[in-house]
C-alpha cells in the first residue's frame, strides 16, 4: 500500500446514530449535536475540493443514505446566505435524519441497539465502489457518531465489517456521545487505527471541538501528528456465568466458552465433564467426536 | 600299547617312524605310534590335533604324513609338527592297503573337522543355523521390568558376543555404578536387534548344481552323490524325483539309480556335444517330461498377474502397414543347447519363486486386495457417491452469550427503567435550526481542548518521550 501524499483526497463516511430512545435520553440535544455535526462536515468539506463525503442514518429498524440523497426528492430551495455546496448537504442530512424520526412511534427504552453493523457494511461497500471507479488513489475513512448501544447479536458482522476494514485500510473513528463505552466499537477504532473518542457531554464537554480536533485530518496529515488514544480497552474476557472478568478461568473444550468456577455440565453446549481437573502444564484438548468432555482446561489470559 | 579308558584300537599296522620300526594304532581317540614293542607312545596325536592325511604318490615307497594343528584354532595346519609313517612291507599293494586303511580314518577325521569348523563359523558369524542351540527370541518383550529369565539369557549372549559392550558393562554394572536394569535400558536396540538377528534363517543355496566327476587316478570318474545333492536334484528336476520314488528301491536299487541317472542321456545332456549315450528306459521318461514341460510356452501362471502391465505394447510387428512380422527373436528348434538353456531359466524362476512365494502367500491370505496396484488405477473415490459423514453436532443454546460482555450486563439493568413519555421523546427529537445562522454554543470547547491535548500529551510521552524533550514544547502552548 503506498503511502498518503498530501495531495490526495478524502472521502469521509460518517455514520450517524439516528437512534431515537437514545437521544431522547441524552443530555446534548439531537439538535443540538446536528448542528455541530453539519460544521464539522462544512469544515471537512472546504478542506479540499475534491473531498468526498457521505453521510449514513442508522437507527434501530433501518439504514439509509442520507446523502448523496435519492435523486427523485426535492432540491433545496436556494438561500443566497449559505455557500451552496454546503447547504446542500446539510439540508438533506437534515431531511433526512428529520423523515428517520418521524417514523418512530412508540418509547420503548429497550430499543437502544442500533444497526451499526449494517451502516458500516454500505459504507464498505460504498467505499469499494468509488475505489474501482475512480482512477486517482482515495483516501477513506468512516466517523461514527454513536449515541446507542452495540447488540451482542451483530457481534459477527461487526467484526467482520472490522476486518474488512483493516484490509482496505479504511479508518474507522468512533465518536461517543450518549452511553457506555461500546467493546465492540472500541475494537474497531483499535484494530483499523482510528480513533475512540467519548464525548462526556455531562460536563459541558464540547462535541465540535472533538470532531475538529482529532477527526477532521485526513490519513497524510494523521501520521504527523499525535492523536490521543484509549489505552483503557478491555480485552480480558468476561465468564459466561456471571460477566465477570476473568484473568484465569476455566473453558470448555467442546465449545470453548469461559466460566469462572467449574461447573458439572456446560450450560451452554450441555457437555459432561467429568472431573480430573489438569494442572497448568497440559493442555488437553479431546476431539469432538463425543459430546462427552474428558477434561476441562484451565485459560490464563494476560491482561 | 596301554589303552586309555574307553579306547579301542580301529587299525594297526606296522610302519617305520624316523627310521625306526614300530606299530601304528588307529583308535577312536587319538593316533599312536609306538617304537618296537613299547608300550608307551612315541608319537601320540589326539583326534583334535589331526588335521588331514597326505599319501605320496610313488609306488615304490609307501609314506603317510599326517598333517596336524594345535586343536581349537582356525584352519591353518602347522608344517613342523608334521609326522611321517613309512610301510617298508615288501608286497606293495598290502603296504598300499593298509595305508590305504589309515588314510580312510583319518580323511573321516578330516571331513568331520572341517564340518564342525564351518558350522563353528557360521554360528560366529549373525545369522545361526538351524542345528544351533542360539534361543529363539521372537516372543520376547524386551524391556519389562523385572527382566525375565529369557531376557537375562538374551543379556548374557550379547555379552558374549560384543566385547566393547562386555567391556562397559564390566566397568559400569560390576563396579556398581549402574544398576543392570539403567544400563539395560538405554541399549535396548542391541537387544532387540540381537533378538531378531536370532530369528533369521539362512535359505537354500541358489547356485547352480554342477555335477562333476572327480577323476580318480585309475581314468574311472566318480561322481559324488551326497544326501544333499541328491535332494538339490530333486528340487531341480521334480521328474528325477518322481522317477525315484517310482523306482527305488523296488525296481532298481539306489545306487544303480544314481549309476543310471549319471549314465543317462537326460544327465549329459547339454554337458558335452556328444549326446549318445544310449537309451535307459527310466531316464528317457524324464527327457520326455522336461522336453514336454518346457516346451509349452502358451501355458501362463494367471494366478499373480500384474493387469495393468502390458507387454504387448512393445510389440513391434505392425502387419498394417505391409510389414512381415518379425522373426528374429525365436527360440530355434533344432538347437541342441535349447534344453540347457531351457533349465537355466527354470532355474532362474525356482530361485525367484522361493522368495515370491512368501509374498503371494501373504497377498493370497488378504483376499480382500488382490491386486492393488490396479484398484488405485482404476477406482477413482470423487466418483463414489458420498457418504455422509457421522459428525456430532454441537449444540450451543444461547449464542448471544459469547457476545455479551460487561456492557450488556448494564444495559440490561438500564432498560428496566420505566418507558419514556412519546411527546417527551418527540419533544427532544425536534430539530429546527437554522443552517444560515451561526452556531449558539457548543459547550465548553476550551475545556475540551485541554483534556484532549493533555491525553494525547501522556500518550505520547510513553510511547516516543525523547521526541516531546527534544522539542521542547512548553506546557501552556494549548491555550488559544
Amino acid at each position: 500500500m503506498s503511502q498518503a501524499q498530501e495531495s490526495d483526497s478524502s472521502l469521509l463516511v460518517v455514520v450517524l446514530d439516528a437512534n431515537a430512545s437514545a437521544w431522547a435520553q441524552s443530555p446534548l440535544s439531537l439538535d443540538k449535536a446536528l448542528q455541530q455535526l453539519v460544521i464539522f462536515i462544512n469544515a471537512y468539506l472546504a478542506l479540499n475540493p475534491e473531498n468526498q463525503l457521505v453521510v449514513l442514518g442508522a437507527s434501530h429498524k433501518e439504514c439509509r443514505y442520507l446523502f448523496p440523497a435519492d435523486p427523485s426528492s426535492a432540491p433545496p430551495t436556494h438561500d443566497i446566505q449559505v455557500y451552496e455546496q454546503f447547504r446542500t448537504v446539510d439540508v438533506h442530512v437534515l431531511s433526512g435524519v428529520h423523515e428517520m424520526l418521524s417514523s418512530h412511534v412508540d418509547g420503548n427504552t429497550e430499543e437502544q441497539q442500533s444497526l451499526i453493523a449494517r451502516a458500516l457494511s454500505k459504507a464498505l461497500c460504498h467505499i469499494n465502489q468509488v475505489n474501482q471507479l475512480s482512477v486517482n488513489k482515495i483516501w477513506s475513512r468512516i466517523l461514527v457518531l454513536s449515541a446507542g448501544q452495540d447488540s451482542p447479536h451483530s457481534y459477527i458482522p461487526l467484526m467482520n465489517t472490522i476486518f474488512a476494514a483493516q484490509k482496505m485500510s479504511v479508518l474507522i473513528d468512533i465518536c461517543k456521545v450518549f452511553g457506555q463505552d461500546s467493546v465492540f466499537l472500541q475494537q474497531a477504532a483499535e484494530i483499523t487505527g482510528g480513533n475512540y473518542l467519548k464525548v462526556d457531554t455531562n460536563s459541558e464537554a464540547s462535541l465540535l471541538q472533538t470532531l475538529l480536533f482529532i477527526c477532521l485530518p485526513d490519513q497524510y496529515t494523521r501520521n504527523i501528528l499525535n492523536a490521543p488514544g484509549n489505552d483503557l480497552i478491555d480485552f480480558r474476557a468476561t465468564c459466561f456465568c456471571h460477566k465477570r472478568v476473568v484473568d484465569i478461568g476455566y473453558v470448555c473444550s467442546v465449545c470453548l466458552s469461559i466460566f469462572c468456577q467449574t461447573a458439572p455440565v456446560c450450560s451452554t453446549c450441555q457437555t459432561k465433564f467429568s472431573f480430573r481437573l489438569v494442572k497448568s502444564d497440559s493442555n488437553q484438548s479431546n476431539s469432538t467426536s463425543s459430546p462427552n468432555a474428558s477434561a476441562m482446561s484451565s485459560l490464563s489470559l494476560k491482561p | 600299547m596301554i589303552l586309555l579308558p574307553g579306547e579301542n584300537i580301529k587299525q594297526s599296522s606296522k610302519t617305520a617312524y624316523k627310521k625306526a620300526e614300530g606299530t601304528l594304532y588307529f583308535t577312536n581317540k587319538r593316533l599312536v605310534w609306538c617304537k618296537g614293542d613299547e608300550q608307551t607312545p612315541t608319537v601320540e596325536l589326539a583326534h583334535e590335533t589331526i588335521h588331514s592325511p597326505r599319501v605320496n604318490k610313488s609306488d615304490t615307497k609307501v609314506m603317510l604324513k599326517v598333517i596336524t594343528i594345535a586343536p581349537g584354532t582356525a584352519n591353518e595346519p602347522s608344517e613342523t609338527n608334521a609326522p611321517v609313517f613309512i610301510w617298508k612291507q615288501e608286497n606293495k599293494t598290502e603296504a598300499n592297503d593298509e595305508r590305504t586303511k589309515f588314510v580312510t580314518e583319518l580323511s573321516i577325521l578330516s571331513t568331520r573337522r572341517t564340518h564342525t569348523a564351518s558350522s563353528g563359523q557360521k554360528s560366529a558369524a549373525p545369522t545361526p543355523n538351524q542345528n544351533t542351540t542360539s534361543n529363539e527370541y521372537n516372543k520376547l518383550k524386551i524391556g519389562a521390568a523385572p527382566a525375565s529369565a529369557d531376557e537375562i539369557k538374551l543379556r548374557q549372549e550379547v555379552l558374549s558376543k560384543n566385547g566393547d559392550l562386555a567391556k562397559v558393562h564390566k566397568s559400569l554394572v560390576i563396579s556398581g555404578l549402574v544398576t543392570e536394569d539403567e544400563f539395560w535400558s538405554t541399549r535396548k536396540h542391541i537387544l532387540e536387534t540381537y533378538a531378531i538377528q536370532s530369528q533369521l534363517r539362512k535359505g537354500e543355496s541358489s547356485a547352480w548344481l554342477d555335477l562333476a566327476p572327480q577323476n580318480l587316478e585309475t581314468g574311472n570318474f566318480k561322481y559324488t552323490i551326497t544326501p544333499n545333492v541328491a535332494r538339490h536334484i530333486f528340487k531341480e528336476y521334480p521328474q528325477v524325483k518322481r522317477a525315484y520314488v517310482d523306482n527305488v528301491p523296488h525296481v532298481v536299487s539306489e545306487k544303480e539309480f544314481w549309476k543310471r541317472f549319471v549314465a543317462s542321456q537326460f544327465f549329459n545332456r547339454g554337458r558335452s556335444a556328444d549326446a549318445v549315450k544310449g537309451r535307459d528306459k527310466i531316464f528317457d521318461k524324464c527327457t520326455q517330461e522336461e522336453d514336454s514341460a518346457f516346451n509349452d510356452t502358451k501355458q501362463i501362471n494367471l494366478a499373480f498377474l500384474t493387469r495393468l502391465l502390458d507387454l504387448t505394447r512393445t510389440e513391434e510387428d505392425a502387419t498394417e502397414t505391409g510389414n512381415a512380422p518379425d522373426f528374429t527373436m525365436r527360440p530355434s528348434k533344432t538347437d541342441s543347447k535349447l534344453a540347457l538353456i531351457r533349465r537355466f531359466n527354470h532355474h532362474s524362476q525356482l530361485v525367484l519363486q522361493t522368495v515370491l512365494n512368501s509374498k503371494r502367500k501373504q497377498l493370497a491370505s488378504d483376499h480382500n486386495s488382490t491386486d492393488k496396484m490396479l484398484e488405485e488405477a482404476t477406482v477413482l473415490e470423487d466418483l463414489d457417491i458420498p457418504q455422509p459423514e457421522k459428525k456430532v453436532k454441537l449444540n450451543v443454546k444461547d449464542r448471544s452469550r459469547y457476545f455479551s460482555s460487561l456492557t450488556a450486563d448494564d444495559a440490561n439493568k438500564q432498560s428496566k427503567k420505566c418507558a419514556l413519555d412519546p411527546a417527551e421523546v418527540r419533544a427532544a427529537l425536534d430539530i429546527s435550526f437554522d443552517i444560515s445562522r451561526p452556531l449558539d454554543g457548543c459547550g465548553n470547547a476550551q475545556k475540551t481542548m485541554s483534556t484532549l491535548s493533555h491525553a494525547t500529551h501522556r500518550l505520547t510521552l510513553q510511547k516516543r518521550p525523547n521526541r516531546i524533550q527534544e522539542l521542547q514544547i512548553p506546557d501552556d502552548i494549548n491555550v488559544a
